[in-house]
């Protein structure tokens, strides 16, 4: 039996009454919003569910790259900064609203992304890593320093026209739409050929490439690809904030929290990422917010990497299906 | 006598299946004892097993009675169990001095080290000249010259080899099976798989045949090579290599 | 504009404590492929150690790479047990190691800055700020003592690793783990040892750090990927190739920083790892992986 035929195996390929569950839970999602148009009150429930839906788009994009095909990848806050600024510029010297110059901020990442990845996915191993680390801070350096965008002061993007009531309802439309568009993609590309090389590389990328797979072009399209949402989430993010700061995007901490959120849900399948940015803005609003965000939170964020890498390397998605207690809405590989 | 006993000994790698399936075997001590079979049938699989290189998954082995399955690789080696495998395994970039230096690893004292890779230059003066070059630039059987001479810095009891011969020209491989020769000489037990079946029979005191991880028999070299069954075991599932037809 | 010469002379000094500061990143990666990102969070770490020394004790940061050297490879030691043993065997481990160092960087960067604050730090001994001058050229006092701490302490471990016997069996076990196991060497016990050793020479560039550059905690995040871009340059693994890779874009940025400034000095190292990875991703000294 070849590599190929073990993965395929391991892949049912199932859709039912779970299809109509998530379907209805969308289609609540949608409809939400009315709920703050009938009566005022509920921009902080919209605010903290875009914030989720942001971290969903990101972090299923991340684990195109760094779960299917297992390439770690500390540079995806360039592709959301990319799109902020590209973006925001556009905003600011031309007026054009990033509201639809956010898919071509995603494109322009995607692009980005595909030329980075040829050079730096030429290799097998670390040395991608590394050079994602690069890529961030050699990023910061240039942004720091590039007076026209703002410098290190960055630049104060003009605030959408809305009233305030309503002002939250397209960027909580743009991040849902996003999300599932992501969701819908990192399913597609799981049950791809390429996802199937990708997981492959995963596994053992010299016996893909001898199986004939060109494993470095299916790391670099699933390196562009998973650009992509950070690119557009950038865009929408940014005009969210009124202004574009190089360390607000650009930190080594914001690569963290996507591994993190990819580690805690199970990096690798389509619900990991999901469950993950759930659990991280949830426990963000509920704990840190509370208790003030102090200089150890990253202490929590790193051991918590530890911890799981050591005692639970599958996520939660991948230890419950270990145990065979993965109830079936979770399943979506 | 007996030094060396396989007791049902089953093994594979990983989650993988059983590449070793309840093999048992007896080597005498002080002779040459080759060990043929098809490619994969689980001879190198066998002597990682002995060397502590990959623990069974059950059964037993044992040295002069005592067990040492389950012990670490170098603590075996230090019952005098060496092995020389496949691959050679020299360390490429380090001089063939260093190489033999680290032959004695597991002699903390270095000035017996020093002694011991004198005696060893002695019983092999080819591998002199070569002292300071690097092990990596050495031709296929200068390597295996040098993995040989190293397995000696332990005074080994059992030495066992990984196809030798493995890419080496016929003139090569009779010097090699020639300094095989040498080691029986120095009352060392020898283990020997071999692809070359006519030469390492040849060589050999007794032969045994592993087929699909069992052992399928054994017996006085000469009569094994004559068995009508290890005519079919080969032809049946593969061609006689070239070098064999030529030999 | 600094003349050539100069510019070669800082550079090389400079290039001498690049070395001792990635030289454990190479060893660990070498000898066990574990992918240390926390390696320059512990030369923070140690920096700050030496800092506290000589603000508290009044202890000379050179002579604190004295305290430095055997408290982090203990602490090494100790680390490589408790976390890296656990992964020995799964598949991927080069992946799980980096993604725990990850998380024990960010775990340090915390750590340091709930105890010392966000400020910048450089400690200031009495020869930090004084300069040799030798005719036309100049070396600073602080800069030459670094370069020649460094260079005694690679030369003790070139020593170590050519001539005795536990250094020879680190160098086998970087060049074949099985051949190795074959000859007797415990490698676990070695790989413990060698991430000691690597460990310890983050702690001793940390006393050199704290009087030779401004730290803070997160900045360790630039160090380390200087460093592993020069390691990158040298070919990964290969001890000789991280202290060329590092004399040489020492070199480079000093260059850079004379000619753009030194905000962009850093990006010299970055711009020589895209350039590597684009022309010899094994790097200089580094075999194609197979
Ligand atoms: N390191 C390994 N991991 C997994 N399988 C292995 C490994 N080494 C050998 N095998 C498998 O074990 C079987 C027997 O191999 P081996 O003992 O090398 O056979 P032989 O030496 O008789 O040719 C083969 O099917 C081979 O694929
Ligand atoms: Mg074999």
């Amino acid at each position: 039996m070849t590599l190929l035929d073990q993965i395929r195996i391991a892949t049912p390929h199932r859709l039912e009454t779970r299809s109509l569950i998530l379907l209805s839970l969308a289609l609540v999602l949608f409809l939400l919003p009315l709920l703050q148009v009938v009566s005022d009150g509920y921009n902080y429930v919209l605010h903290v569910l875009m914030v989720i839906f942001m971290y969903i788009a990101m972090a299923s994009g991340w684990n195109i790259i760094g779960g299917y095909a297992g390439y770690t990848s500390l540079g995806h806050p360039v592709f959301f900064a990319l799109g902020a600024y590209f973006s925001g510029v556009l905003l600011v010297y031309r007026g054009w609203s990033p509201f639809w110059t956010a898919p071509i901020a995603g494109l322009v990442a995607t692009l980005f992304g595909f030329a980075f990845g040829l050079v730096a996915l030429r290799t097998r191993g670390p040395a991608f890593v590394i050079s994602t680390i690069a890529l961030l801070l050699l990023a910061q350096l240039i942004l720091d320093n590039w007076e026209w965008v703002g410098g290190s002061n960055g630049l104060s993007l003009p605030m959408i026209g809305w009233p305030y009531r309503f002002y939250k309802i397209p960027f909580y439309y743009g991040m849902l739409l996003t999300a599932l568009l992501a969701i819908w993609v990192s399913y597609r590309i799981r049950h791809s050929k390429l996802g199937l090389f990708l997981r492959a590389i995963a596994m053992d990328e010299t016996k893909a490439e001898v199986a004939g797979i060109d494993t470095r072009m299916c790391k670099v399209i699933a390196f562009a690809i998973s650009a992509f949402f950070a690119g557009v989430c950038g865009a929408l993010w940014g005009y969210q904030q009124t202004y574009l700061r190089p360390t607000i995007f650009l930190t080594i901490g914001a690569a963290a929290d996507l591994v993190l959120i990819n580690l805690v849900g199970g990096r690798g399948t389509v619900a990991g990422p999901v469950l993950g940015a759930a659990l991280r803005v949830g426990l963000d609003e509920l704990v840190v917010n509370q208790v003030g965000s102090t200089e150890l939170n990253i202490t929590v964020t790193g051991l918590l990497m530890v911890l799981i890498v050591l005692f639970f390397p599958g996520g939660i998605v991948g230890a419950l299906r270990e145990r065979r207690h993965l109830p079936r809405l979770l399943d979506w590989d | 006598m007996l030094i060396l006993e396989i007791e049902e000994v089953s093994a594979g790698y990983g989650m993988g299946p059983d590449i070793l399936s309840r093999v048992s075997v007896r080597f005498e001590a002080g002779l040459i004892h080759c060990l043929i079979g098809p490619n994969g049938a689980g001879k190198s699989t066998l002597l990682r097993v002995i060397a502590g290189l990959l623990r069974p998954r059950s059964g037993r082995v044992l040295l002069e009675g005592k067990v040492i399955s389950g012990l670490r690789p170098d603590q075996i080696l230090a019952h005098g169990i060496c092995l020389v495998p496949q691959d050679r395994s020299l360390f490429p970039d380090m001089t063939v001095r260093e190489n033999l230096l680290m032959g004695g690893y597991i002699e903390r004292d270095q000035r017996q080290v020093s002694r011991r890779m004198e005696e060893v230059l002695e019983i092999f003066p080819e591998v002199r000249r070569h002292l300071n070059h690097r092990a990596g630039t050495l031709s296929g059987g200068e390597q295996q010259m040098v993995a040989i001479a190293r397995g000696l810095m332990v005074h080994p009891r059992v030495m066992m080899l990984d196809e030798p011969s493995l890419g080496l020209a016929p003139l090569v491989v009779d010097r090699i099976f020639e300094a095989i020769s040498r080691l029986k000489t120095m009352g060392i037990t020898v283990l020997i798989v071999e692809q070359n079946v006519r030469k390492g029979l040849a060589y050999a005191d007794r032969g045994y045949v592993l087929d699909m991880g069992r052992l399928s028999f054994e017996g006085p070299a000469r009569e094994v090579m004559e068995d009508p069954r290890l005519q079919e075991l080969y032809l049946g599932r593969m061609v006689l290599s070239n070098r064999e037809v030529q030999g | 504009m600094t003349s050539g010469l100069q510019i070669l002379i800082l550079g090389l000094a400079l290039g001498g404590v690049y070395a001792l500061m990635a030289i454990g990143l190479s060893l660990t990666y070498g000898v066990m492929r574990i992918l240390n990102l926390a390696h320059a969070a512990f030369m923070v770490l140690g920096a700050y150690l030496a800092y506290w020394a000589l603000q508290i004790l009044h202890i000379d940061p050179l002579v604190s790479i004295l305290i430095n050297g055997p408290l982090f490879f203990i602490l090494g030691i100790v680390l490589y047990r408790i976390l890296f043993v656990p992964l020995a065997g799964r598949s991927r481990y080069t992946e799980a190691t980096l993604l725990l160092s990850f998380g024990l960087a960010l775990g340090i960067e915390g750590i340091m800055g709930a105890m010392w604050t966000g400020i910048y730090r450089l400690a200031n001994p009495s020869y930090a700020t004084r300069s040799l001058v030798f005719g036309s050229f100049y070396i600073p006092e602080g800069q030459m003592y670094a370069t020649a701490a460094s260079l005694g302490i690679l030369i003790a471990l070139w020593g170590f690793l050519q001539k005795t016997r536990l250094g020879r069996a680190i160098r086998a076990t970087m060049q074949n783990r099985t051949a190795a196991q074959i000859v007797g060497v415990h490698v676990e016990r070695i790989s413990a040892l060698a991430f000691g050793l690597g460990m310890a020479s983050a702690g001793v560039s940390g006393s050199l750090l704290s009087f030779l550059f401004p730290f803070f905690p997160g900045k360790h995040w630039q160090w380390i990927s200087i460093l592993l871009s020069l390691v990158v340059l040298g070919g990964m693994g290969s001890l000789i190739g991280t202290v060329v890779g590092a004399l040489m874009l020492a070199v480079a940025s000093v260059y850079v920083s004379s000619a753009l400034g030194p905000t962009w000095s850093p990006a010299t190292f970055y711009a020589a790892l895209f350039l590597v990875l684009m022309i010899r991703p094994q790097g200089l000294f580094g075999k194609r992986e197979v």
